[in-house]
């Protein structure tokens, strides 16, 4: 009777185990055996162990009659983020780094399992242990809300912050698994990643000191709306970087492109979202956080300058990296690429290559200083003369934002062998491009005016941080607006061949072949046959 | 893109080139391999045998050319052409933690078996690979030839009608290497496709209806062991045993035009034959009308090492 009701809870959760991820199913049996794991649940354990016993004696004998919630979940913060923070997502750094390494990525590239099920298994084995690192220390949370002195929504927002952070390191962690792929740059990638690690342990740290200090007011609709606007923004770029990761492990015969371009619009638009709500907020209602950090740190007719510059450095940054992109479209992709005329139009900025990269890159950053400019426009910022500045200040970030890619595309395609992808190669060109585009103008002016110091003038035109300083968004000339966006379309020009080979790519179908097997993984239901609904 | 590939051949290579910088590992490389046959891929080192099984594993793209797979292309559809490949590369990839039965039950759910299917295949793996004994050990206990077997069920774990197997027979005891050679024999007889690379030449002779000849990224010779001494040769090697009148046979054979490169042994005569096999028997009779007398008279039977030897420069890239 008892080993036949075993018998079931045991099939039950095999059943279950096909439901789940089977990365997931391999990690969990692989790393919860691992002495990594072991090591660091034993430490956590002993360490809230020492601290339970540590807290309670140096409280003594106050802690009968003063609330000491506050002290003793701070300890346990420190002992929960250490593990959470650091060890999990280094141990998911080394978990994809190592099986790179050790040639069994390879046996599982070839299996049926997509890129994003490997991706998404690494992570949820993560966000497993995690979970058993949590779940080990709920009793001492529990504790200190017994000890009175700390709130609920104190504790839940420092626990979910903890637990998110977390997740997060997973992510990059696992991110930077993927785009190193040899020791060397794996090495290099590793020190970033705990410099990051020990940034963000810094800043979370002094976030949950902060809270457990004051604690918030049940009023603070403000910080709500802030923890909103984070969490939306975590979300986006948590996606991004698993896209992202996807992407880097996908077979180059797949689409890698559109997607994570969907996400670049996708994060933009997050962030152009908040920014805006944000201002707004501090304008007619905030005060406190939102109005320091958009009215009292940057004068609000600031703002919409820097949304603008962000804007470019962010474009131009994805851009850099979609010039990278191989510029022979596999047949593959070339099977699903739209077939009507407005689907071409509209969507053909979406497919893998380094032209559509481009253009998408620029088109995207037009849309988004129209938005910008037309708000100004409008009066929505305060200030209607700021508007003719505005425009003449995106003209001018459009205008570098196309000379430094279209030479950058132009450079990289002359370079790079026919089907290379070489992403941070073509981003490490734009930034040599656009510091050569600063420093060779101002060293010959120097040089013509015996080294001493001298004025902007034409010459100047490329050296986009002297612009953007003497002609900034207070201060623009329709002149500098134009020339900017001449040189840019100039440089945009040269590449015409190369973005019309990109986009003149047709759709081809798909082999009978395949059609035939796919249609055999997925049979539609008989259409002669009545459905039963309760089938 | 090569767009031609016939019906009746489950791996097919057309064309297929694939360069690493300035190196040409593989070079026009085509050939077919029909279902159910044991294809043997041979050449020295760095020949650029397990560059064009990475292709077919869908592990490599190739830089012209393509390879098919049951009529699936490696570039444009690597994930149909996984679905019925099975593939064991020269280097363990396994997790030394995990046991045997944790590590095949992984790659069977990791090729979307599930409930029923995925324990009977991960039983009949476990048995035929004869790891079933061991189903608990982990796998950084096992000796080399338990490894090899190991990666052998997990290639065989979904049932692929194509297996890709390189340098199985790698440091194995002699023992292992036969036990494997039967396992691959068996496969083939029930209909899969195998496409084997080794270095022990014997053990390929033995197990492969074909071989293929690479080297330097080119593909030197295909067809059966036998096709290719046919191919290769203009001459027989003959030796013939005379027991009396040693001095007639030698006058009688250097009077012989088809007769080269002569060497007297002992009691052997050993020469090279350019005639047909007509030739040979009238020879073997004027011998004897001689009265010269033969004990014994022979072509020597070449192996595939000397068609090997042969047919290879021995050069590397």
């Amino acid at each position: 009777m008892n080993s036949a009701w075993i018998q079931r809870v045991d099939d039950f959760f095999d059943r279950a185990g096909d439901w789940c991820n089977p990365i997931l199913v391999k990690e969990a049996r692989q790393a919860l055996k691992s002495r990594q794991f072991v090591w660091t649940f034993g430490v956590l354990l002993l360490g809230a162990w020492i601290w339970s016993f540590a807290g309670i004696l140096l409280m003594m004998p106050g802690i009968y009659y003063v609330p000491g919630g506050r002290a003793m979940l701070l300890g346990y913060y420190w002992v929960l983020a250490v593990p959470m923070m650091l060890v999990a997502p280094m141990a998911a750094n080394r978990s994809l780094a190592a099986e790179r390494e050790d040639g069994t990525f390879e046996v599982l590239s070839i299996t049926t399992l997509t890129s994003y099920q490997i991706i998404l298994g690494k992570l949820a084995s993560s966000v497993l242990q995690l979970v058993i690192y949590f779940t080990a220390l709920v009793p001492c949370v529990a504790f200190t809300y017994i000890l009175r002195g700390i709130d609920l929504p104190s504790i839940a927002i420092l626990v979910a912050s903890t637990f998110l952070t977390a997740v997060f390191l997973v992510i990059v962690g696992l991110f930077t698994a993927t785009i190193a792929e040899n020791r060397t740059f794996q090495s290099l990638i590793m020190v970033l990643l705990l410099l990051l690690i020990l940034i963000f342990q810094y800043v979370h740290g002094a976030f949950a000191t902060n809270l457990l200090a004051v604690g918030i007011r049940n009023d603070n609709a403000e910080l709500l709306v802030l923890l909103l606007a984070l969490f939306t923004i975590y979300v986006a770029v948590s996606i991004f970087l698993i896209v992202a990761s996807a992407s880097c492990i996908s077979p180059v015969s797949e689409n890698r492109s559109t997607r994570l371009r969907i996400m670049m619009l996708v994060l933009q638009a997050v962030f152009l979202f908040w920014m805006v709500y944000l201002i707004f907020y501090a304008n007619e209602l905030g005060s406190g956080l939102s109005r320091s950090l958009f009215n009292d740190f940057y004068p609000r007719d600031a703002t919409p300058p820097l949304m603008l510059l962000f804007a470019a450095i962010y474009w131009i940054v994805m851009g850099g990296f979609m010039l990278g992109e191989s510029d022979t479209l596999p047949d593959r992709v070339r099977r699903d690429l739209p077939k009507s005329f407005l689907g071409r139009m509209l969507l053909t900025w979406l497919n893998p290559g380094p032209g559509t990269g481009m253009v998408f890159a620029i088109l995207s950053y037009i849309g988004f200083a129209c938005f910008i400019v037309s708000l100004t426009s409008f009066d929505l910022f305060g200030r209607s003369s700021l508007s003719t500045y505005m425009l003449q200040f995106a003209g001018m970030l459009t205008g570098y934002m196309m000379f430094y890619l279209g030479l950058t595309h132009l450079l990289v395609s002359l370079v790079r062998s026919k089907g290379n992808e070489t992403p941070f190669v073509s981003l490490i060109a734009c930034m040599l491009m656009m510091s050569m585009g600063c420093i060779i103008p101002y060293s010959i002016g120097l040089y013509w005016n015996n080294f001493r110091s001298f004025n902007w003038s034409n010459a100047q035109i490329t050296n986009w941080a002297w612009t953007i300083q003497e002609f900034g968004p207070t201060r623009g000339t329709n002149d500098i607006a134009s020339l900017t966006l001449i040189i840019g379309l100039i440089s945009v020009a040269t590449n015409m061949w190369y973005v019309g080979r990109d986009v003149m790519v047709r759709r081809i179908s798909t082999p009978q072949r395949v059609l035939e097997e796919l249609a055999a993984l997925n049979p539609l239901p008989n259409e002669d046959e009545p459905i039963d609904p309760l089938a | 893109m090569i767009a031609y590939h016939s019906s009746d051949a489950v791996i097919e290579l057309c064309r297929l080139h694939r360069n690493f910088g300035t190196t040409r590992a593989v070079r026009d490389v085509s050939f077919s391999v029909p279902r159910g046959e044991v294809f043997g891929y041979i050449g020295p080192n760095g020949a650029g045998k397990t560059t064009s099984m990475r292709i077919l594993a869908t592990l490599e793209l190739p830089t012209l050319g393509d390879a098919f797979v049951d009529g699936f292309s490696v570039v444009n559809d690597p994930d149909h052409v996984r679905r019925r490949l099975g593939f064991m590369p020269d280097a363990f990839g396994t997790y030394p933690s995990v046991n045997c039965q944790e590590y095949i039950d992984f790659y069977a759910r990791a090729y979307g078996l599930a409930g029923r299917e995925r324990h009977q295949r991960v039983r009949w793996v476990m048995d035929f690979t004869r790891l079933d004994g061991i189903a608990e050990k982990p796998i950084r206990g096992l000796s080399k030839g338990m490894k090899q077997r190991l990666c052998l069920g997990r290639a065989l774990v979904h049932d692929p009608a194509v297996l890709i197997l390189d340098e199985p027979a790698a440091g194995l005891d002699p023992r292992a290497r036969i036990e494997l050679r039967r396992m691959i024999r068996t496969l083939a007889d029930e209909g899969k496709t195998v496409l084997v690379s080794s270095h022990i030449l014997t053990e390929l002779a033995e197990m492969c209806d074909r071989v293929g000849i690479i080297e330097q990224g080119r593909l030197l010779a295909t067809g059966s062991v036998e096709e290719i001494q046919r191919q290769q040769r203009t001459h027989r090697e003959l030796i013939v045993r005379v027991i009396d009148h040693q001095q007639a046979a030698v006058n009688l054979l250097r009077e012989d035009t088809h007769v080269k490169h002569l060497v007297v042994d002992g009691e052997l005569l050993k020469f090279q034959y350019e005639g047909e096999v007509v030739d040979q028997a009238n020879l073997l009779s004027r011998l004897l009308q001689a009265g010269v007398v033969v004990a014994e008279f022979s072509s020597h039977v070449r192996s595939l090492e000397d068609v090997f030897m042969q047919v290879t420069e021995g050069l590397v890239q």
